[in-house]
Order: structure tokens, then C-alpha cells, then sequence
């Protein structure tokens, strides 16, 4: 399952691939805002094309949740895992369920990265209770 | 001799729980599991191996 924006794989190909001028490498293009990354909850899936619908009301902000630090960087290839240092946190005060299908990776604007749905999706959140990502709970991985 | 008794196990800590966790109220964990690994795209990154054609 692809699990990256495919803008975001257009960016990485040109970026490291003999695309720009004369065979030198390619841009990146519009490189990613400089703040915390967020994480966006979807009541449908996401693809490699747009990301699913994202959730409304009480307990949910538009645009998804900052990260609450820094990940440890990927070294000799290793994966990256989100969040670091404490659990995201949302507690649905909707007055109705969400039905949380997929989440998707973007920077502090929106730009989206990485993406996938949950397992056991969809996950049921009646109101009142409270979604939790753990920490560490998103592996990203490129091998 | 007496020695502490450990509190009794009533939910996994979040640190160890799987990657997605839905909480009542109260704190107890109603459902969880894991959240999808993110992995490269179908074929990227596959080159042929001698034979393969």
C-alpha cells in the first residue's frame, strides 16, 4: 500500500534523481514549513492523491495536532516513529461518534507527507471518549 | 518480612499499549490497536534481477 503523498514522492524522485539542469539533481521544490508537523485524523480513507475527510466538531482542531517533539532521526536506513515523547491526544465532544478511518502526516500548513489508514479501522469514538495515538505508535519506513 | 505489594496490572501503559488507544471517561481503554506501518510505494524501489527477463 503506498503510504506517501505522491506529490511528496514527486519531491523525493526529482530531489535525488539527475533532473535538474545539465543531469545535476532536481529541486525539491517548495520545501516543508519549518514548525512542529501535524498529524490529521480522516473519517474516510486516504490515498496517494488526497487525503480522506477530516474530522469535525468539539475536541477536534482543523488541521490535525502538532507533534509534540522531535522523532529521532533515521539513521543507517532505520525507520521514524510518531509521536515522540507523549501520546496525541483527542476527546470527542462532538455530541456524536467519529468513525476514524485514516490519518495523514503534513507539515504545520497542511502540505501532506505520509499517510495510512488504521487498522481495525473504522475506529468508533463515542462521545465523551478520548482517540489516542501512542507514543511511537506510526512507524515510517522507507525499506 | 513484608515486602510492597505491586499494584495490580488494570491497563497496559500507553508507552506499551498498541499504536491507537480509544479511553472512556474514566480512562479504561475500550478498543485499541495497532496503526499501520508506512511503507514505500507498490514496486518503488524494485529493480530486476538477473533472469527476470
Amino acid at each position: 500500500m503506498a503510504a506517501i503523498d505522491q506529490a511528496m514522492v514527486s519531491k523525493m524522485l526529482n530531489q535525488t534523481t539527475p533532473t535538474g539542469t545539465s543531469g545535476a539533481p532536481g529541486s525539491f521544490g517548495t520545501a516543508l514549513a519549518g514548525s512542529a508537523m501535524k498529524v490529521r485524523l480522516n473519517s474516510t480513507a486516504s490515498s496517494a492523491s488526497a487525503a480522506g475527510t477530516e474530522l469535525t466538531g468539539t475536541g477536534y482542531t482543523a488541521g490535525g495536532q502538532s507533534v509534540p517533539a522531535a522523532s529521532t532521526a533515521s539513521s543507517s536506513g532505520s525507520s521514524v516513529t510518531v509521536p515522540a515523547s507523549s501520546a496525541l491526544s483527542w476527546t470527542n465532544g462532538s455530541g456524536g461518534a467519529w468513525s476514524i478511518v485514516s490519518w495523514d502526516l503534513t507539515d504545520s500548513a497542511g502540505v501532506r507527507t505520509w499517510y495510512a489508514n488504521f487498522n481495525g479501522q473504522p475506529v468508533s469514538v463515542a462521545n465523551g471518549n478520548t482517540f489516542q495515538i501512542a507514543v511511537g505508535g506510526i512507524t515510517i519506513s522507507l525499506s | 518480612m513484608t515486602s510492597e505489594n505491586p499494584q495490580p496490572a488494570t491497563e497496559p501503559d500507553l508507552d506499551e499499549a498498541p499504536g491507537w488507544v480509544v479511553r472512556d471517561p474514566d480512562g479504561r481503554v475500550v478498543a485499541s490497536g495497532p496503526v499501520s506501518v508506512a511503507l514505500p510505494a507498490s514496486g518503488a524501489g524494485d529493480t530486476p534481477s538477473e533472469g527476470d527477463e
